[in-house]
């Protein structure tokens, strides 16, 4: 069961890695810190905070590209490309296929994280006044990948019945939804009408709240963030709304025809 | 290596298999969609090689497809060893699919994505490669395995894809149109393996429409056209037609050509050239025929037992089809019109 | 395993999933809610307990965490759970239990609060609106924004555009309230250059105050920083000479990190009052802290005990008459001993706030007493243009004795806060700062009205 998940992982690992395209995104999220750097000197005596700003924008945005790409593309990409049906007449369920691919591609949104955070929190001690490393970094770095996972879990709920463009334009809407759902509530609450309170509603309820993963303020205030709460909260927030994404995916998948 | 005689067990079968293809839209609005094939009905024993023959668009990679439950039926049945296709893992390790032009993975290499497949079998590193090693060796792909797959030509992506059919050492070997696009050396080559694995117990279940290649492989076919089946049998017995014979003339005069064309059923005919070919029925017949053709100067060029092409059957059999129930307009839309080099 | 139990196993794990989640959003808006002090590592106990107490009124329950402090050592945080309903804009009002307190290091609204208030949202124009949405799709790069908006507006100052400062400060500020610069400096410009090239009196009253009121409406995010205070005080006392408020907001500077002049300003503002008492508190405060090498606060100290702190104790007695002579008989001997005229800026202040207590007395002849204090306000401000604080008195006294309107020069407008003229009737004592018995609490009080202040227009 899990050596075929596994494998499959392994391989999406594989091939996308060396695919141009993740090359590009992930230069040019190290290009943002390197822009960060050379910018922070604008703000004067907040030179740091400016690097957590634009640096974890950074993040975002290449957590963003990468879910696009890798939820969007790479399924559907497969069933283009009949992979998919060598694969599944395989001694493999449709179930390990999907979930194979998610723990791969997973694991390439990890790497891209690691190889950008590592430059990030250097960059963040040297500008820092007291050259202090940050306890809260690695953590907002892990939230970052866990939202960057979600996302990538909804593209790939959003692959398994659309096409790859309309999975790329649905995403970026689910990203921008999920990142002002506190608004989308309060829009909700305050609407004008009732289909408006209703659809803002209904928005606010099934779009995740990337909120939940952005640990931005405690960095630039410099507040503690309790480990636990990261652990407890958020990774179990990340893998219930996993759990929703992956079985609709999987009840639309096990649908398909190829 | 002696051949091994086809045994009786079923291990395909499929009963009144329709497939209807419709999209999201049609579905909804139950609009009729493409029947790509109805009422298929036909078993495949052990150790045969088993042929799905028509033109494009006649519905055969879609029967490969309900068969390895990558597609599901609109109604019937399919059944390999006995189980369903669509919710049985276990079948399909007993199973090997070679797909129509087959794509892979193009960023691995030969050795890599053979690995791969293996991995879904479950087998551990040394079987592996003992296993793959074995296959690039046998299908002459060794000088290949460090190649990039997406680098591959064709002959080359044909081969990987057998081997990627045969790690598990599989019962029955799919395979869709294993001879598109393959020069003469690669197609027999082919055929080669195709009757090495007959040899080696499996069963093959081909997909083609080049009836030649099919006519030396294969012991029973199926014939499809638009998926409805149109012949289906031993191929023995399909292509011979017992009590005729086949007389074939030349130097045949006008005069001569009246008297005998009567006699028999024209086969073939080149008046200019004066060479007519007949079917007629064998004993007293024969001997008529034969001996107006010495009386009125005709050269007797063959007398054989009757026994028709693949082809000459199949596009009797269509002509037939066509007078007993022509297709009525917008009965299968335009779809079929544009033919499809891959299904 | 069969097609239907997969299913099952799906809608059930489906189900998990949906389920699950609101108890832990809940759990996870409860933890990010929540209102967080850090104290300095040298705050003392009772600084704490007082901050401690102060939450506890409040109705929050604050525990106490540990944060590293701007030094990088270890200090005690406070967090406290801010009930969800409150939040969107109105946890300012948990900010004042910071005020007061001196080792107060940073006051942050909650993790996950960026601080547009809702009712913000609502009022947004177009602009705003496009900006906040725009900022939204770049994807929390609301800071980064608002300081590209920030880079655009100087230009558009250098470019002479400068009524565009206003709207564009509010953008950015709204995309990053913790740009403390941009509250800053759109405050300075607005009291400072803006007021300058306007055309009456009353329009550069007018841009004063906007400005004030810009830079009070970032308070609440920028309230554990010395800058927005400094800049609010200083306007007050340099453009306005309402020496009361500048103290006020000084004072809560002082509370963080800041420059060394700063409790000299204080001390200043306090004997323009004048408020003596207070002036050498804070005059012996910045000796304390800098050392006693300040020849400016040493000779300051100086000069307050000679000249004005023997009349001060009489005056805070409320022997004013005494206080009168005593002022008097002061002042003559230190001319006597100064090689040059000193400024009289204090005295006279001195003077006519004495006068206008003596007109408070019972049985005094109120109009004779006013008219001494009159006359000597109308000096002061006609021979220091600048001093605003006589401009205000002398326009106040005229409105209550409409015989000595004549007496006020031509041009002679109130430039200072229009709520100001209300606030001080002659009937009543002569404002806030005119009853220095009450001076030391008289601080604390206007620090808890100076959040206030902002609002009531
Ligand atoms: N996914 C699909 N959706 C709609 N129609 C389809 C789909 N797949 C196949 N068809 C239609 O079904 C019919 C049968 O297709 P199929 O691919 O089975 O033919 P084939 O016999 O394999 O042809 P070829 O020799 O060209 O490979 C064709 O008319 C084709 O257009
Ligand atoms: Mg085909």
């Amino acid at each position: 069961m899990m050596g075929a998940i596994l494998a499959i992982a392994k391989a999406t690992y594989r091939e996308s890695i060396r695919q141009r395209v993740l090359l590009v995104v992930l230069l040019l999220g190290l290009l943002l810190i390197g822009v960060s750097i050379a910018f922070s000197s604008l703000s004067t005596g907040e030179e740091f905070r400016f690097i957590v700003d634009f640096g974890l924008t950074g993040f975002v945005m290449v957590g963003l590209g990468l879910a696009c790409i890798l939820g969007g593309f790479m399924i559907p990409g497969e069933i283009d490309r009949r992979i998919v049906m060598t694969v599944l007449t395989k001694p493999v369920s449709r179930f390990q296929y999907l979930f194979g691919k998610f723990l791969g591609a997973a694991l390439v949104i990890f790497i891209v994280d690691v190889l950008m955070g590592i430059p990030f929190i250097a960059a963040y001690m040297w500008k820092h006044p007291q050259h202090q490393f940050n306890p809260v970094l690695p953590l907002a770095l892990f939230c970052m990948f866990l939202q960057t996972v979600v996302l990538l879990g909804a593209a790939m709920l959003l692959s398994t019945f659309s096409s790859s463009s309309f999975t790329v334009i649905a995403t970026g809407f689910v990203y921008v939804v999920g990142s002002v759902n506190k608004y989308v509530a309060q829009l909700a609450e305050h609407g004008d009408s009732r289909v408006q309170k209703l659809i803002f509603g209904v928005l606010a309820k099934i779009v995740p709240n990337f909120q939940n993963f952005d640990l931005r303020q405690a960095l630039l205030a410099e507040m503690p963030v309790d480990w636990h709460h990261i652990a407890v909260d958020v990774v179990g927030y990340t893998i219930l709304f996993l759990f929703v994404v992956l079985s609709v995916a999987w009840l639309f998948f096990s649908e398909r025809e190829f | 290596m002696a051949e091994a005689p086809p045994s009786n067990e079923v291990v395909i079968r499929t009963e009144n298999l329709s497939k209807t293809y419709r999209n999201g839209a049609e579905q909804l609005l139950r609009m009729p969609g493409v029947t790509a094939l109805s009422n298929l009905n036909m078993e495949v024993h052990r150790g045969e090689v088993f042929a799905l023959i028509g033109p494009n668009g006649s519905g055969k990679t879609t029967t490969l497809k309900l068969l390895m439950g990558l597609i599901f039926p609109t109604s019937g049945e399919v059944e390999v060893f006995g189980s369903d296709p669509r919710t049985s893992v276990d079948v399909k390790r007993r199973i090997g699919f070679m797909p129509d032009g087959p794509y892979f993975y193009g960023h691995l290499n030969g050795y890599e994505l053979l690995e791969f497949y293996a991995n879904l079998l479950g087998m551990d590193r040394a079987a592996t490669k003992q296993r793959v090693m074995e296959l690039l060796e046998k299908l002459e792909m060794t000088t290949r395995a460090k190649q990039r797959v997406r680098t591959y030509s064709k002959g080359m992506l044909q081969r990987i894809g057998l081997a990627h059919a045969l790690l598990q050492n599989p019962e029955i070997i799919f395979m869709d149109e294993p001879t598109s696009g393959l020069d003469p050396v690669g197609t027999a080559d082919m055929h080669q393996m195709v009757r090495q694995m007959k040899s080696e117990g499996k069963t093959v279940f081909l997909c083609s429409h080049f009836l030649t290649e099919i006519e030396d492989l294969c012991d029973r076919v199926i014939l499809l056209d638009r998926g409805r089946t149109l012949q289906y049998g031993d191929l023995n017995s399909l292509l011979a037609e017992p009590g005729k014979m086949r007389v074939r003339l030349s130097a045949v005069s006008a005069a001569a050509r009246a008297r005998l064309l009567p006699m028999g059923r024209p086969l073939a005919e080149d008046q200019a050239q004066g060479n007519l070919e007949l079917v007629v029925a064998d004993g007293t017949d024969t001997h008529n025929t034969i001996s107006t053709a010495n009386e009125l100067g005709a050269h007797l060029d063959l007398v054989a037992p009757m026994r028709r092409t693949l082809e000459e059957v199949f596009m009797e059999s269509i002509a037939r089809q066509q007078a007993d129930a022509p297709w009525q307009d917008g009965d299968r839309g335009l779809a079929h019109l544009v033919e499809r080099e891959e299904g | 395993m069969s097609q239907r139990t997969g299913k099952l196993i799906a809608w059930a794990v489906l189900l998990i999933g949906i389920v699950g989640q609101f108890p832990l959003q809940s759990r996870i808006d409860r933890y990010r809610s929540t209102f967080r002090i850090s104290m300095y590592a040298d705050a003392r106990p009772e600084e704490l307990t007082q901050v401690e107490t102060k939450l506890k009124e409040m109705g929050l329950n604050p525990r106490r965490g540990q944060v590293l402090d701007k030094t990088g050592k270890p200090a005690v945080l406070f967090i406290a759970e801010v009930p969800r309903a409150e939040w969107g804009g109105t946890y300012e009002k948990y900010i004042t239990a910071v005020h007061g307190v001196d080792r107060v290091d940073r006051v942050v609204p909650g993790l996950n609060e960026q601080g547009i208030p809702l009712d913000q949202v609502q009022s947004l124009n177009v602009q705003d609106v496009g900006i906040i949405v725009m900022a939204a799709l770049i994807g929390g790069f609301r800071k980064s924004a608002a300081n590209v908006l920030w880079l655009q507006n100087e230009e558009n100052w250098h470019a002479g555009k400068g009524y565009r400062t206003v709207p564009l400060a509010k953008a950015v500020t709204l995309l990053d309230p913790y740009f403390t610069e941009a509250w800053v400096l759109t405050c300075w410009h607005l009291a400072y250059n803006m007021s300058v090239e306007a055309k009456t009196p009353d329009e550069a009253a007018e841009l004063i105050k906007t400005g004030l009121d810009f830079a009070k409406g970032g308070l609440p995010w920028n309230s554990t920083r010395f800058e927005l205070y400094q800049e609010i005080g200083w306007t007050y006392y340099d453009k306005l000479q309402n020496y009361e408020m500048a103290a006020d907001y000084l004072k809560r500077a002082v509370g963080h990190p800041h420059p060394t002049f700063l409790e000299r300003m204080i001390a200043h503002a306090y004997e323009r009052i004048p408020d003596i008492d207070n002036a050498l508190k804070w005059y012996n405060i910045s000796l304390r802290k800098y050392g006693d090498k300040d020849p400016v606060a040493n000779g300051a100290v100086a000069t307050i005990t000679e000249r004005y702190l023997n009349a001060w104790n009489l005056y805070k007695t409320g022997d004013y008459k005494g206080a009168l002579v005593k002022l008097d008989a002061d002042w003559t001997a230190a001319l006597a001993r100064a090689d040059r005229q000193p400024s009289d800026t204090i005295y006279q202040h001195f003077r006519a706030r004495i006068f206008e207590k003596l007109a408070e007395e019972p049985g005094a002849d109120r109009t004779a007493m006013y008219r001494q204090a009159f006359a000597i306000w109308l000096d002061a401000a006609k021979t220091n243009a600048t001093d605003r604080l006589a401009r205000r008195r002398v326009l106040i006294l005229a409105d209550n004795f409409p015989e000595w309107k004549s007496q006020v020069p031509a041009g002679f407008n109130d430039v200072g806060l229009p709520e100001k003229r209300n606030d001080l009737k002659p009937e009543h004592g002569s404002g806030r700062a005119a009853e220095p018995k009450k001076a030391p609490d008289g601080a604390e009080k206007g620090q808890k009205k100076g959040p206030d202040d902002g609002h009531g227009h």
